[in-house]
Order: structure tokens, then C-alpha cells, then sequence
């Protein structure tokens, strides 16, 4: 399948037709996205198989505060970015995952956005915010969470599900572009089941977000290799509150 | 490892990057940037507009550099082959910054070319760094981490004007009054919901145009001097962003970015006065109003056009 754009303005009114359960001619708002190239793969009719098979899994509605929503997340997560090959250079086209959206994944992300009321906002449906819509979103944080060793590259993706280290801690900060920095960061949080760090506190991986902020004033982490980008986050977290789950278990390792 | 000193060190790098406006004014550094799909040789510093060729055939850059490794490792403080030089593509809307490539010093080319094109997004900057390459003894206020930024130049590639404006938004007087300003506002400024403010401004803020106004807003534009108009709007529109996107930082961004290099060239045009992004962070941050007059003197010729 050809991987095609609405404008941001045309999408806005697609999301009106909808809600009002009108027709959308999409013929006369689709563009051929000018970043596609043969090497892009979408298989949306795969994924759209498996993500309503996913979502068999879970309640009929999603509270907002539900944790069934950050658990379908990480699962849908491998799903979106394993099915959707396509250069990072179209992922960055905003207009690309509104047409996507709107056009093939309507009732899923009403679904598992709208909460208590009748439709999800538009940000979901990546019209608005950048990096907020639910496709955009988790393409981006498997993108960024894939490893490229072990047998599953997508493991802690598909396991590590809060929602906030994800976002505040990986997606939205401009330090996870240096991608090798993003996976250090993510191997030393999620390397051991329930996380490292403290996930809430503000005195745990919170502060870490801060701290590898902080030192990008004065790095160039692009140039730091692998196993340099380990150390340094290593380095950066010392002293931070360990998570609840790891304090245990080091306590059972002194016992 | 301290953390109290790498926040010392923000100071320095600060320093160190006004390094390169000294001696360009010097006259004993030009770095210059080139893109094949770009015709005009581009100066550090400066940004130029996105075309979409660049995300669908790519670019391949050269760099220039005119100046003595020596000389840029004496202005540093360092010797030359503890020094590394990186030609880096920070590449935004994808989130990849990828190195182009790297030499020490003493061996770094003065003209590099790219092999081979790279396809980018509508938000890339290209930058020279020049870092340390290895850990050394820690010693006062120097530079002692692998990879400590000592000085980089760069280039922004932006989109044009028309996919870069910020997001208008219409409320109703009661919406300013619940602000706790005057139902009468003609618009303001406003951060969105969890904005990211290392993100170009116009992606963190939002523009509230107040309802009352709007029909004479429109008027006005259509009125015969219109152009003037609308660049004094833009500019005050621009110079609030600025303002609320420096104010709400943490800490002050070392360099502009782009969006707000751009702003303040058309701040610059608008106002017919020379305004860079130091001098705005420098009236902002230290609350010299005199020096940003021009700004004010845009607002409030807009105030005074709309009666």
C-alpha cells in the first residue's frame, strides 16, 4: 500500500465528519506523502488484524486511569512498528499519521482514548500536537525502544509499560535523539524487571530525566559510543531512589 | 563523577561558543556551510529554508573551514590533538542525531563533502563541534569528560513561513477575563499543556486571538498599508513567543534554535532595527527594557493602529 497525506486542515474536518457520522470523501483530500519511497512497507490491513485481536484482550471501555490502556501500549507497540517498515524520514510527516488515523484506525483509537466521554480529542489522531497521536506515538517509542541484541529486540518495549518514562522520559526530551544515549537509558532503567529507578518518585528516574538534560549542556553525546553512553547514565544515576521492586531484591541478595 | 561541576561547565561552553562570533569578527575563522540542492554558500549561524527535494532525493553537504587547528585550540585553552572535530546532522522531527564525521583535530579536512545524500526532515540543524576526545584529570573549571562540547557552529534548516506559524486559536472575552486580563485583550500568548520548551516555540506555544477583535483584525489586514500591519503583528506575536518560551525554560538554551534564529530576522525586518537572539535573551533574562524598546515600540504601534 501506498503511503499517502491529508493536510493537517482537511484532517480537523475529517474528525468533525466523523464524530457526526458523515461520509468522508477521501479521494479528494489524498496526497501521495512526498517522503514515501519504494522501501516503505504498510501492511494495515495486518495490523489492523492484529490490533483488534489485541484489543479482544482487554475490557470493552478504558477508564482514563485504567491500567489496562498503558498495558495495551506496550503491547501494541511491536504490532505498529514491525508492520509499519517505514523510513524514520515519512514517520516525521505529521500528515501521514493523521491520514492513517482517520482513515483505517477511527474506532480503535476512539476506543482506547476516549475515556468517559463519546470520542477521543484530536491529538490522538495525531491532527494537532506532534508525536501525540496513538500510532504516531508508540511507532516512535518502539523506534526508539527497539535493542538490536537478544532474541526479541521489542522485549522491554512490549514489557516496560509506564507510560510517563516513555513519554517524558524518551519520546518528548531531545536528549534520546542520540539514539545510542536513548538505549542506555533504557537498558539501565528496564534492564531488570519493574525498573531500576523509582518511577514516580521525584528523587528516582525523574530526576535522571534532568540530570541527562542537564550534562547535554555541556556534551556532545552524538559522539559517545556505546559503552561510553552506558557508563555515563550509570554515572548519572548514582544516588537516585532505587524502585521498590529492586530494593527488594537486593535486599534478598544480602539476606 | 559531579554533577555540581558539569553545571559550572554550562558556563563555560556559553563562553566558548561566543568564541566563534570573536573570531569570525576577527577575521581568523569563516566555517561555512553548502548543500548541493542550494546554490548559496551558507554562513554559521544563519538558517535557510526546507524544500521538500530534501526529504525525497537528500542533501549532501560540504563544510568549509578557514582557519589554523592551531589557532582554534589556543583560543580554547587546549592543544590540538585533544581536541575532536565532528561534522553532526541533528535531524528533529525524525529524533536522530547522527555524526557525519569525525577527526581529531590535526587531521580534520578543511573542505568535507558528504558521499553520499541524506534524506531529511523539515527540521535538521548541521553542525561543527569541536569536543574532547578523552577523560582527563579533573581540574577547576576545565573541561574533563570525553566528549565535553568546546565550541560548534551551526546551520538551521527550517520550513518555509507558511508551515511554521503558530497555532491561532479564537476565545471569547471571558476566556482573558478568567486569565485575570481585561476582556478587551486583542490576543495573547499562551504555553500549551505539557510543553517541551527545548522544542522551536512555535510547537510550545499557542496564540489566543480574543473573538471582539477578530472582525477588526481582519479589517485592518485588508486595509491598503496591510503588509505593514501584518509584519508589526507577526513581529509582537514573535517577541512574546520569545519572551514566554525563555521565561518558562529551566534554563536559558545556549544557542537559538532555528525557529527563534528566524524570528528574530523578521523581528529585525519588521522593525528596520538589528535584533539577534542574544540581545533579546539578554533583555529578557536580565529585565533591561531599554533594550528591547523596538519590540515594545511594534506593540504598540499594533495597539494603536486597531484605535
Amino acid at each position: 500500500m501506498d503511503a499517502l497525506q491529508i493536510s493537517l486542515a482537511d484532517a480537523s474536518q475529517v474528525y468533525e465528519l466523523l464524530r457526526t457520522g458523515k461520509q468522508v470523501d477521501w479521494s479528494a483530500i489524498e496526497r501521495k506523502a512526498p517522503e514515501a519511497a519504494g522501501s516503505d512497507k504498510l501492511d494495515v490491513t495486518g495490523l489492523k488484524k492484529a490490533l483488534s485481536e489485541l484489543r479482544k484482550q482487554f475490557p470493552e471501555s478504558l477508564p482514563s486511569k485504567s491500567s489496562d490502556g498503558p498495558k495495551f501500549d506496550a503491547l501494541a507497540c511491536a504490532e505498529i512498528h514491525s508492520r509499519l517498515n517505514i523510513s524514520d524520514v515519512l514517520a516525521s510527516n505529521q500528515s501521514f499519521w493523521a491520514w492513517l488515523s482517520l482513515k483505517y484506525f477511527w474506532d480503535l483509537i476512539n476506543w482506547r482514548h476516549k475515556g468517559t466521554g463519546s470520542f477521543a480529542i484530536v491529538e490522538n489522531f495525531s491532527i494537532t500536537k506532534r508525536r501525540h497521536g496513538l500510532l504516531e506515538r508508540l511507532w516512535f517509542r518502539a523506534e526508539l525502544g527497539k535493542l538490536n541484541h537478544g532474541s526479541d529486540p521489542y522485549q522491554i518495549v512490549k514489557t516496560a509499560t509506564d507510560r510517563d518514562f516513555w513519554e517524558s522520559g524518551i519520546i518528548r526530551p531531545t536528549y534520546s535523539s542520540n539514539r545510542r544515549v536513548a538505549s542506555a537509558f533504557i537498558k539501565y532503567q528496564f534492564g531488570v524487571p519493574g525498573g531500576r529507578l523509582h518511577l514516580t518518585d521525584p528523587d528516582g528516574v525523574r530526576m535522571l530525566y534532568k540530570r541527562v538534560k542537564r550534562i547535554y549542556a555541556t556534551l556532545s553525546l552524538d559522539v559517545l559510543g556505546e559503552s561510553d553512553a552506558e557508563k555515563l547514565i550509570s554515572d548519572l544515576a548514582k544516588g537516585l531512589k532505587p524502585s521498590d521492586r529492586s530494593k527488594k531484591q537486593k535486599n534478598k541478595r544480602v539476606a | 563523577m559531579s554533577i555540581k561541576s558539569d553545571r559550572s561547565l554550562a558556563k563555560k561552553r556559553s563562553d566558548s561558543i561566543s568564541l566563534f562570533p570573536f573570531l569570525r569578527h576577527r577575521g581568523d575563522l569563516r566555517i561555512t556551510f553548502k548543500l548541493d540542492a542550494h546554490d548559496q554558500v551558507i554562513d554559521a549561524g544563519r538558517t535557510i529554508a526546507y524544500k521538500p527535494e530534501f526529504s525525497t532525493f537528500g542533501i549532501k553537504p560540504t563544510v568549509e573551514m578557514q582557519l589554523d587547528p592551531l589557532t582554534i585550540a589556543k583560543e580554547l585553552g587546549e592543544k590540538p590533538p585533544s581536541l575532536g572535530m565532528a561534522v553532526i546532522l541533528r535531524d528533529r522531527l525524525i529524533k536522530r542525531h547522527s555524526v557525519l564525521a569525525s577527526w581529531p583535530l590535526d587531521d580534520a579536512p578543511r573542505n568535507w563533502t558528504a558521499d553520499n545524500p541524506i534524506k531529511i526532515s523539515a527540521r535538521s540543524d548541521l553542525a561543527v563541534a569541536f569536543y574532547l576526545r578523552a577523560n582527563r584529570a579533573h581540574d577547576g573549571g576545565k573541561a574533563y569528560r570525553a566528549g565535553s562540547t568546546l565550541a560548534s557552529a551551526s546551520i538551521s534548516i527550517m520550513p518555509d513561513n507558511d508551515s511554521s506559524q503558530f497555532q491561532m486559536l479564537d476565545k471569547p472575552p471571558s476566556a482573558f477575563l478568567e486569565l485575570g486580563m481585561p476582556e478587551d485583550t486583542i490576543w495573547t500568548v499562551r504555553l500549551k499543556d505539557q510543553a517541551d520548551v527545548e522544542q522551536p516555540a512555535n510547537e510550545v506555544v499557542e496564540i489566543w486571538i480574543n473573538t471582539k477583535h477578530k472582525a477588526q483584525l481582519i479589517s485592518a489586514q485588508q486595509r491598503p498599508d496591510s503588509k505593514a500591519f501584518v509584519s508589526a503583528l507577526a513581529a509582537s506575536i514573535y517577541a512574546a513567543a520569545i519572551r514566554v518560551v525563555i521565561a518558562s525554560a529551566h534554563h536559558a538554551p545556549q544557542q537559538p534554535d532555528g525557529t527563534l534564529m528566524s524570528m528574530c530576522d523578521k523581528i529585525s525586518k519588521a522593525t528596520d532595527k538589528t535584533m539577534d537572539f542574544r540581545d533579546i535573551q539578554i533583555a529578557v533574562k536580565g529585565g533591561d527594557h531599554h533594550k528591547i524598546d523596538a519590540i515594545a515600540q511594534v506593540v504598540a504601534e499594533m495597539h494603536k493602529r486597531l484605535g
